[in-house]
């Protein structure tokens, strides 16, 4: 493995508190290194020079995403680069497993989350995250609608949910815990949704409240390293802000952090129906920013594209509006998932309303506390983060924007959007996408230039003490000039010029399945599908790495 | 590059075993030619002779039934195929026009816009259809077929008229939106999820979620289709 040194690069890493600092980085073995003698020297003279770029929440493996990659050949039929000396990259929204590896370093990006796998399905996820080049990455296992989950959340009996999620994600070779519409999926199942926190899910005793208590006091005791990752009850629909600010009380009650509400922006609308829709993100961040939760953008981009979630009933209900493909999908006991391809207009008032929805809290969260995301793909390409970074940076960017896509002037009187004078800091920039992220999902070596840290890079082709302006900033972060992953060159000047392979990174909880032993017997013994079927060993992934905790 | 004021008379130099994808269209000289993935000059595979007469003309001759996307997205002028054409003829379409003396191969005037298509001998499957995954097959143009054609006449078709002079296979103007279908033979099955739009047919196997009304049926009513079809009824 080479070494490399980068000379002169101006360098931002929240993590220690660097902004805008001239210095010389050392790489080694794939590790930052104090110094070192350089095979390599690369010259970053007025260059921004940060860590490598975290997408907390992409859908880029896993069977749905092979569903809707099936469901949309029209989609797939774009070529974005030919095989050659890499392989073939091909997709408009969504990608190839080749292209989302390259399309993520191609913008400076090097760990992406998967958040969305049935335990069940968790074999499928990994052969695709494995098919993945460049990037690291993780899965969070689906845990809102498990039939034991309700059980053990109606009990209140945190000890076996804890051994429970020990169980399930050590089998699933998963990260963390996520929960979809906790309840909803399996009332789903009965064609029916769950519409509050405190309603009782139809078969069980609990309420989606008490699950997700529950599993908040379980992810504490286990010390995941990433706490709970939720899509809140109601997504998608007017007053849906309500529900997601209960959420964050149940959070608050727990006292500590432990919540991580994903895709806000899909979570946070007023009104009571389409007609009188709004954005609630202005009290939504205050309450963000007051209590221990974490949010994540969910911004949504004009354009077509393919949405996807474990979120069954919700996904009907676009497939009502948008009456056009629909896949729907039952996991069993387990989850569900739906699959709708949708295009936002910015001439139409409620896609107006989420594309500055998801800007505002952008614009008003600490940025501590808030990470940029389409959900991909769900809001929109990943490819467009430059974009969305860029609309954060520059107001005249943004005044651009709605002036030229002709962006629904309804958002006037819905959302607070123009009345913000924010302009954010290529500082606050790389907290976003860099240091909060890594945080949140526990990553020390990730995030950060850290003596010891991964050797995972971006370097920029602007001076961040000097901002360019916006179609420069644009440019630039569509092309780094160079990014470097595990201590290797894998782009420069925004082309693909070699390939390694990732690490898949899951956490080995402390198992206590005797705990719960009685109640998995009984499981499976009823069960269409046997104990057998679950499980992914550690050998059959390309380069695990374990977290124990 | 240049083009326009030209005939361009072109002969393939061998029989080709493997399909060759040559996107040829009036207006251009240099015509993207695939041999496999690789991009190759056109001289490689075809005689390409410029006759400088002022129209704006290519004439293929030989045999191009192993020849795809001929026309593909060509906004105007004329080909002329005096053998059989290959798939893809005319996809994407805009303007011009294109006569194929011999007979043509599936995915003709695939999501074509506009522009005119007559085929002298038969042609295959998918005639006017959307590519997969698309909501949409022709909006607009013409398709004639003088001899029979196969299965799926225009699905989704938006606009436009596709005629054929001969019989046709199984699922004419599936999904059909606007527009207008013309067979003046035999059809197999006819008019499945039909949202609008009209077919005349000599006859066919209409779908039975059709309602007569008066000498026309009007469907498909299990997708609340306004579409008619008219059965000729000719032995």
């Amino acid at each position: 493995m080479t070494s490399i040194l980068i000379k002169n690069g101006i360098v931002v890493d929240p993590e220690q508190n660097i902004n805008g600092e001239k210095m010389d980085i050392y790489i080694k073995d794939g590790k930052i290194v104090d110094e070192c003698k350089a095979d390599k020297v690369i010259d970053a003279n007025g260059m921004t020079v940060v860590a490598g770029g975290i997408d907390i929440h992409a859908h880029i493996a896993g069977p749905k995403v092979n569903a809707g990659r099936a469901m949309r050949p029209e989609d797939m039929k774009h070529v974005r680069m030919k095989s050659g000396k890499f392989r073939c990259a091909m997709g408009g929204v969504l990608l190839t497993c080749p292209s989302i590896g390259y399309e993520y370093a191609r913008m400076g990006y090097t760990t992406a989350i998967e958040p969305a796998t049935p335990t069940l399905y968790a074999i499928h996820t990994h052969e695709e995250l494995d098919s993945i080049p460049i990037i690291d990455k993780a899965a969070l296992p689906l845990f809102g609608n498990w039939h034991l989950t309700f059980k053990f959340a109606a009990e209140k009996d945190v000890e076996k949910m804890k051994s429970f999620v020990a169980w399930a994600i050590e089998r699933a070779k998963g990260y963390g815990i996520k929960v979809v519409n906790p309840g909803g999926v399996e009332a789903w199942m009965y064609g029916k949704n769950v519409h509050s926190l405190n309603e009782c899910i139809p078969g069980f005793e609990a309420t989606p409240a008490e699950v997700l208590t529950t599993l908040m006091k379980a992810s504490i005791e286990l010390n995941l390293p990433h706490k709970v990752h939720v899509h809140c009850n109601n997504l998608g629909v007017p007053g849906s802000a309500e529900t997601t600010a209960e959420t964050i009380e149940l959070a608050k009650k727990i006292g500590e952090y432990c919540l991580h509400i994903t895709h806000i922006q899909f979570n946070s609308y007023t009104g009571d129906t389409w007609k009188n829709m709004g954005s609630g993100a202005e009290e939504l961040a205050k309450l963000i920013n007051d209590n221990p939760v974490t949010v994540d953008m969910g911004q949504v981009i004009f354009g077509h594209t393919t949405t996807m979630t474990a979120d069954g009933p919700f996904e009907f209900a676009l497939f009502k509006l948008a009456k056009s493909k629909w896949i729907n999908k039952d996991v069993e006991i387990e989850t569900g998932g739906g699959i709708v391809p949708i295009t936002y207009r910015a001439k139409s008032a409620v896609n107006a309303v989420q594309w500055a929805t998801g800007l505002e809290f952008g614009l008003l969260v600490d940025p501590d506390k808030i990470v940029i995301s389409t959900d991909f793909p769900n809001g929109g390409p990943f490819t467009s983060y430059p974009y969305i970074i860029t609309l954060l940076m520059s107001k005249k960017f943004r005044e651009k924007e709605i002036e030229e896509k002709g962006v629904n002037n309804y958002i006037e009187k819905a959302t607070s959007l123009l009345s913000i004078e924010t302009e954010r800091t290529f500082y606050d920039i790389v907290k976003m996408t860099r240091t909060t992220p890594a945080r949140i999902l526990g990553l020390k070596n990730k995030g950060n230039l850290k003596v010891g840290a991964d050797a995972d890079v971006a370097i920029y082709p602007f001076n961040c003490n000097d901002m360019p302006d916006y179609e420069r900033i644009l440019k630039a972060l569509e092309n780094p000039a160079y990014t470097i992953k595990d201590g290797e060159i894998v782009v420069k000047d925004g082309e693909i010029v070699s390939e390694n392979w990732g690490k898949t990174f899951w956490v080995k909880a402390k198992e206590q399945s005797e705990v719960i032993e009685e109640e998995l017997e009984s499981v499976f013994k009823y069960y269409t599908v046997s104990r057998g079927n679950y499980g992914v060993r550690e050998e059959w992934i390309r380069r695990a790495e374990a977290i124990r905790v | 590059m240049g083009g326009g004021n030209l005939t361009i008379v072109i002969k393939p130099k061998r029989e080709f075993e493997v399909c060759v994808e040559a996107e040829i269209v009036p207006g251009k000289t240099d015509f993207k030619v695939y041999l496999g993935k690789e991009v190759v000059p056109i001289e490689e595979l075809f005689y390409v002779e410029n006759i400088d007469d002022g129209e704006d003309r290519i004439l293929l001759q030989g045999d191009f039934s192993r020849v795809k996307w001929i026309g593909k997205s060509m906004k105007g002028g004329e080909i002329i195929v005096e053998g059989n054409a290959g798939m893809h003829l005319g996809s994407f379409m805009e303007g011009g026009r294109i006569i194929v003396k011999g007979n043509a191969d599936d995915w003709i005037g695939g999501m074509m816009k506009g522009g005119e298509i007559i085929v002298e001998g038969n042609a295959g499957n998918r005639i006017g259809c959307n590519y997969w995954g698309e909501s949409k097959g022709m909006e607009g143009g013409k398709i004639i077929v003088k001899g029979n054609a196969g299965n799926y006449v225009g699905e989704k078709m938006c606009g436009g008229e596709i005629i054929i002079e001969g019989d046709a296979g199984d699922f004419i103007g599936t999904e059909m939106k606007d527009g207008r279908i013309v067979i003046k033979g035999k059809a197999g099955y006819t008019g499945w999820d039909m949202k609008g739009g009209e077919i005349l047919v000599g006859d066919c196997e209409l779908s039975p979620s059709f309602v007569k009304e008066g000498e026309v049926f009007k469907g498909d009513v299990n997708v609340k289709g306004n579409g008619s079809v008219k059965i000729l009824k000719i032995n």
